[in-house]
Parts: C-alpha cells; sequence; structure tokens
C-alpha cells in the first residue's frame, strides 16, 4: 500500500465513521421515548412497513386489527390504512437509540500508538465499533420475524383498536 | 502467527457477542381487570399502568395504583391525555373500569445499554493495555534500526542480523557486520532482505557481503574487531552453572533457547558470573571460544529514556550531537562502559587464577550475534574451564562451544548486483548502495531485497553481513512530556549515579515488557504504508 493509498483509505474511514454520527443522529421520531420511558409513553411505537406492491409506509403505529394496520405517516402526517395482506415485512422500533456513531472515528485514535500491533487492532476496534453502533441502532426494535400481528397491537397508540367516536382524519 | 489470530478472533467474538442484539419482550396487555390483578399481585415492583380508555383518551397512572372492585375503579396519581395525546388532566385520577378497554403494564428495561458499555470497556482496556505496552517498550510496537532476512518471510524475532544498532545519528555511522551462519550455496546466488520496520529513517550507505568458502568441517567465525578465523572441531559445553544452577541445557545447544537473568533489585550497574566446564578437548593450544548472544531491552530504555529526556529539544541536542566531539565520546562512553562487555576469562591451574582474554559487546535486542574470541595462553590440558562475568539482566546467551583455529582469513567482499523494492527492480536503490558518496534511504514499511553473485555454485560458503550507514529515530510526541534535561545531564555525566537512581523505574519496565516482547511473534509482512 503505497502513503498516498493508505492515506486515502484512512479519509475514507473518517468519513465513513462521520456519515454514520451523521446519520444515526437524526432519523428518530420524536415522539419516541428513551428505552427507560417506555412504560410512561402516550403515543405508539415507531413502525416501517414495507409494502407488497406500493411505496413502503413508516409512522406512528395507530391501530391494528385483524385485517389492516392504521399508520399515522412521517410525511403526510395523515392516517394511512395498509391491509395486513398488503404487508410484505415490517419493522417496529418503540424507544430511541443510543448512537454509538462517535466511537468509530474516535477509538480509531488509539491504534496510532499500538505500532506493529496495529495492523490487529485496527480491525478489532472496526469489527468492535461497528457492531456496537450497529446493534445500538437496531435495539429497541422488533419486526415480523419475532413479532406477531396479535403482539404488535400492544405498541399502537390504540390497542384496543380505533375508537368509534375517533375520526382517523382528525388523528394527529 | 495462527496462535494471534486465533487469540483476536477470540477477544473480538467475546466483545462482539457480550453485546450482541437483545430483544425485549416487556409489555402486557390485559383486556379484563381480574387478569391484570391476577399477573401484578406477584410482581416485586409494581409497574406503572396504562389505561386506554374506550374513548381513546389514556390514563398513565404512577406505580400506586389501585383497583377497587367494590366501586368498580382504578385509581392512582398520573396523567390522562386525549386521543391525540394532549394532555388534559395530571394529579389524582380515577377512572371507571367499564371506562377502560384495555390495561397495559410494562416491566422496566434494566440496562440496556450495559452491553455495548461493556464491549467498549473491554476494547479500552485492551487500548490501555496494548498502549501501555508501546509506549513504555516502543521497539516491541515499533522495531529498531535495519533488520535483515535471508527469509524474507520472517519476522523480526527471527531477524538473521540487525545493522548499526549504535548509530542514532549521522556522525555516529558505522559499519556493522553480523555473522550469518555458513550456507550451501546451490547456484551461485545469495538474497537478503532489508526491513525498516522501525518509526525511523534509515540511512544506509553500503550493503556488502564477506564470504569465505568452506571445505568439509571448516568454519569460519568472527571476532569482536571484525577479524576473522578459520576454524575447525568443536567441542560442546560439558557444564555450565549461573546464579539460579545447572544452566547446561540452555547454552548446550543453538536453539535460541536463550539464558538470561533480570536486573539487579538496587543497581542496573551490577555483575554476575557464570562458570563453564569443556571436557575432552583434544588440542587445546589454539582454542577459540564461539558464543551466541544479544542484549535484552535495557539498553533500548536508555534509548529511549534518552530521547523522552531531551523533549521538545531533542533536535538541539542531536545538533550538538554532530557538531561537538566531547559530547559523542561521553555518549560512546557512558552508560555502554558502564555496562560492560560480556567478559570472559580463562582458569589458569598454573597461576590458580582467573584470567581475562577479551569481551562481546554488539548492541542489539534482536538479531543473535555469532562471535568468536581466539583464547590465550591456555595450557596443554582436556579440560577447560571459563568465566563469563557479565551485567545482570542485559544479555540473553543462547550457544557456547569451543572450536580450534586453523589461521586467520580474509573473506571476499562482494557487493550487490540488484536489489529489488517491495519486488520491483530498483536500479536507482543499487546505484546509491554502490556509491561510496551516497544513501540509500529506507522509509518505515520499506524492504529492499539485495542480491549477490558468490564466485562458486555448489559450495559452501561462511557468510557475514557488513551495513554501515545510521538511523534517525523518529520522536514519539508521548516522549515530549518527559521531558528532563537534568535526568540526561545525569545520565552522560554520571552514568553509575543513573543507572542506580532508575533501576526502579527500569525493573516496573522489564518485569512486564520483556515478557511481552518476546512472546509476541508479528508478522511484519503486513506493517506498510510507504512505498518508493
Amino acid at each position: 500500500m503505497t502513503l498516498k493509498h493508505s492515506h486515502t483509505m484512512k479519509t475514507k474511514i473518517a468519513l465513513l465513521g462521520l456519515l454514520i454520527v451523521f446519520f444515526s443522529s437524526c432519523t428518530t421520531p420524536k415522539y419516541l421515548p428513551s428505552s427507560n420511558k417506555v412504560d410512561v409513553n402516550e403515543y405508539g411505537s415507531y413502525i416501517k412497513i414495507i409494502h407488497k406492491t406500493a411505496s413502503n409506509i413508516d409512522g406512528e403505529l395507530i391501530a391494528i386489527d385483524s385485517n389492516k394496520i392504521v399508520v399515522l405517516t412521517e410525511g403526510t402526517k395523515k392516517c394511512m390504512t395498509v391491509s395486513l395482506s398488503d404487508v410484505k415485512h415490517f419493522k417496529l422500533r418503540y424507544a430511541k437509540p443510543k448512537h454509538y456513531g462517535w466511537t468509530i472515528p474516535t477509538f480509531l485514535v488509539y491504534p496510532f500508538i499500538h505500532g506493529y500491533f496495529s495492523v490487529f487492532t485496527i480491525p478489532i476496534h472496526l469489527i468492535v465499533t461497528i457492531s456496537v453502533t450497529v446493534t445500538g441502532e437496531n435495539a429497541f426494535k422488533y419486526s415480523d420475524k419475532n413479532m406477531t400481528y396479535e403482539k404488535l397491537r400492544m405498541f399502537a397508540r390504540f390497542p384496543q383498536g380505533i375508537p368509534p367516536n375517533v375520526d382517523l382524519a382528525s388523528i394527529k | 502467527m495462527k496462535k494471534i489470530i486465533f487469540y483476536i478472533l477470540t477477544i473480538t467474538t467475546l466483545i462482539i457477542g457480550i453485546q450482541a442484539c437483545k430483544t425485549y419482550y416487556f409489555r402486557s396487555n390485559y383486556k379484563d381487570v381480574n387478569s391484570l390483578i391476577h399477573e401484578t399481585q406477584n410482581l416485586k415492583t409494581k409497574p406503572f399502568l396504562k389505561a386506554h380508555l374506550k374513548n381513546g383518551d389514556v390514563c398513565i397512572l404512577k406505580d400506586s395504583w389501585k383497583i377497587d372492585t367494590t366501586l368498580n375503579i382504578v385509581s392512582g396519581n398520573g396523567t390522562q391525555y386525549d386521543f391525540n395525546r394532549k394532555q388534559i388532566f395530571q394529579g389524582s385520577i380515577s377512572v371507571l373500569i367499564d371506562s377502560v378497554a384495555i390495561f397495559e403494564t410494562n416491566v422496566k428495561i434494566l440496562n440496556p445499554e450495559a452491553g455495548r458499555i461493556t464491549a467498549l470497556s473491554l476494547m479500552t482496556g485492551l487500548d490501555v493495555v496494548v498502549g501501555l505496552i508501546c509506549l513504555t517498550n516502543p521497539k516491541a510496537c515499533f522495531g529498531s534500526c535495519p533488520t535483515f532476512y535471508i527469509n524474507e518471510n520472517d519476522n523480526f524475532h527471527y531477524a538473521d542480523a540487525e545493522g548499526f544498532s549504535n548509530a542514532i545519528s549521522p556522525t555516529l555511522e558505522y559499519y556493522d557486520i553480523d555473522a550469518i551462519n555458513h550456507k550451501l550455496i546451490t547456484d551461485n546466488a545469495f538474497s537478503i532482505t532489508m526491513k525498516n520496520e522501525a518509526l525511523e529513517t534509515h540511512c544506509v550507505k553500503d550493503v556488502k557481503v564477506l564470504a569465505y568458502p568452506l571445505k568439509e568441517r571448516e568454519r569460519v567465525f568472527q571476532s569482536p574487531t571484525d577479524e576473522f578465523f578459520l576454524c575447525e572441531k568443536n567441542y560442546p559445553l560439558s557444564r555450565a552453572k549461573g546464579n539460579e544452577g545447572d544452566i547446561t541445557a540452555l547454552l548446550k545447544y543453538e536453539d535460541r533457547q536463550e539464558r538470561f537473568s533480570l536486573s539487579d533489585e538496587t543497581n542496573l550497574s551490577s555483575k554476575e558470573e557464570i562458570f563453564l566446564t569443556f571436557e575432552n578437548i583434544e588440542k587445546s593450544n589454539n582454542l577459540g571460544l564461539i558464543l551466541h548472544f544479544r542484549q535484552t531491552l535495557m539498553t533500548t530504555y536508555f534509548i529511549y529514556s534518552a530521547m523522552g529526556y531531551m523533549g521538545d529539544e531533542v533536535g538541539d541536542i542531536f545538533a550538538k550531537i554532530e557538531t561537538e566531539k566531547n559530547l559523542k565520546d561521553k555518549l560512546n562512553k557512558g552508560i555502554k562502559k558502564e555496562l560492560g562487555d560480556i567478559e570472559i576469562y580463562t582458569w589458569n591451574e598454573q597461576k590458580n587464577n582467573w584470567e581475562f582474554q577479551n569481551g562481546f559487546y554488539e548492541t542489539g535486542p534482536i538479531a543473535i550475534n555469532r562471535q568468536f574470541i581466539p583464547l590465550r595462553n591456555l595450557h596443554s590440558n582436556s579440560n577447560v574451564k571459563i568465566k563469563i562475568v557479565l551485567n545482570r539482566g542485559l544479555w540473553r546467551i543462547d550457544y557456547v562451544s569451543l572450536t580450534n583455529i586453523i589461521k586467520q582469513v580474509t573473506p571476499i567482499e562482494i557487493s550487490p548486483t540488484s536489489i529489488y523494492n517491495k519486488g520491483k527492480l530498483d536500479n536507482i536503490a543499487l546505484g546509491k548502495i554502490n556509491s561510496p558518496n551516497k544513501y540509500l534511504l529506507s522509509m518505515p514499511g520499506n524492504e529492499y531485497k539485495f542480491n549477490f553473485i558468490l564466485p562458486n555454485e555448489n559450495s559452501h560458503y561462511e557468510l557475514f553481513l557488513y551495513s554501515k550507514g545510521y538511523y534517525l529515530e523518529w520522536m514519539r510526541e508521548h516522549w515530549i512530556k518527559d521531558k528532563d534535561l537534568m535526568k540526561l545531564k545525569q545520565m552522560v555525566d554520571s552514568p553509575k549515579n543513573y543507572l542506580k537512581e532508575e533501576t526502579k523505574n527500569y525493573k516496573q519496565y522489564e518485569a512486564t515488557m520483556e515478557q511481552e516482547f518476546w512472546n509476541s511473534k508479528i508478522d511484519t509482512k503486513t506493517f506498510s504504508y510507504y512505498e518508493n
């Protein structure tokens, strides 16, 4: 590896770290509680629905029954109803994740004093910090792999279903 | 190498395993109040209760909530939100059970970040340990002076030679000759690879091979004053005794199982003795002693300490070393003189005393030096007794034996015919090495393969490597904080006192660093970030 390639590599690693820090810190909806406040949160969880035929839908899970899911979408701030038969997959986040993206560039400073050992400590640092960042981002999540629709209703704003007196259009 | 990869994979797997994703199941819904009472009555910590009302409101009650089945109400302190989750009330709340659609409880998620924090803490611990090793013993991490390898894939623990270890500035330049053993050269070609495995700039003026053709059972050995002696026969060691007891097995074989001791606990300048006995010597009038040795990390510690003491004035002080002869002489004498050589004495039966013969000295902890001294004034005797006096904790000895000298000889000097730089022919490097006034600059990570043509094919040669030049140690940022010019002055002007006062610090370093250094087998092929 040349010195030039080495610098390019280092720059790429630093950029990757910064991008992860940047993106990981601005994608969580405000209504999600921190992990120690899930028991007193009044809102539903954040859900992302991968639609079989149409574009994906994401937002606050409002209600779910045996036929459909109601989501207050992030983009339009309006409720959308999706038939369960149109749901390919779903992902649910019930608390704000802790962001560890900063550890990737920060911990990469250490191997610079490790001499030969940096050959081993750089990969270890990258593997561990990226792994910590990824698991941190993916904490407090469910998906259709580990959650049934029956249980999913517990994470809706209205686990009992849409109250009869409530008009979907009036939900904010 | 496999062991290191195994350890790394184990550590990484362990760290990742500790913080692997967990799925928490913490929420429960109850459609009727009986199941709520039944399932929460045995909980040690009463959870907060969410009552989802039929009209879409939600009441979140703190852990003091109660259910009154007589009045059919649930009550407690908390907050009520409307269907849009706008807070409509806070305080004491009573809700008719019939108005509740679903009750919800949640078990607290305890320390969800514990695994990740533990993983990062473990890694920080690893960083601190490796960092401490490298800060206190940079050579273990950053290498040292030019190292030469017959097998270019070997790592620095198996270096065949290390060049001009003492030449840490231009005026301290000198040539160094290292024995690289005898070889059968089949097609008259011989190669050796020079590596820069350190944070240093190597300025290499010359690299040559000195070769001497051998007949059967002949060897050529090099004396500390770079004289060469053709020898025959080999008398193995019969017995060896050090302070720790019988050390014959350690010194009898060329097996890299070395005898070394730890430094004295009260004074780094402290001698010890080793007694050797050789039996069944056939010709004792022309004997020579062969010794394979290298240094521990003690001198490395002093070099790095000295640079640390210089702190941010390292450039000024090195400029003084370049221009002031007195200072250079002091540096050459100082600690080196105080620590002394490996002194060799032979027992004189007639005078009944030990007679000093000569001493061995070669700086550097990496390559094993294979040297020889002729023994004088030995009387006819089939038994030869030898005493070695050496500074405690400074030397590692692998092998001793005796041989008979045939005559003094002069090896053939052979310059390289080609040089390869990372696999590519480098005629510029060759031009510099073969020019008397030019230097080949070798930067960290550089590897140069020198190719030589020997006079005869299919011949055994005794080979020696001649290297000349100097190197510039790169100042480490963390050394600057160790600046202590008084300590530097004491080191140069009063090495005896310095060695005594520095004992405590060195003992701390010695206890861990020696072991770490020699237990680590690093593949230096992967340490490369500079080319051309």
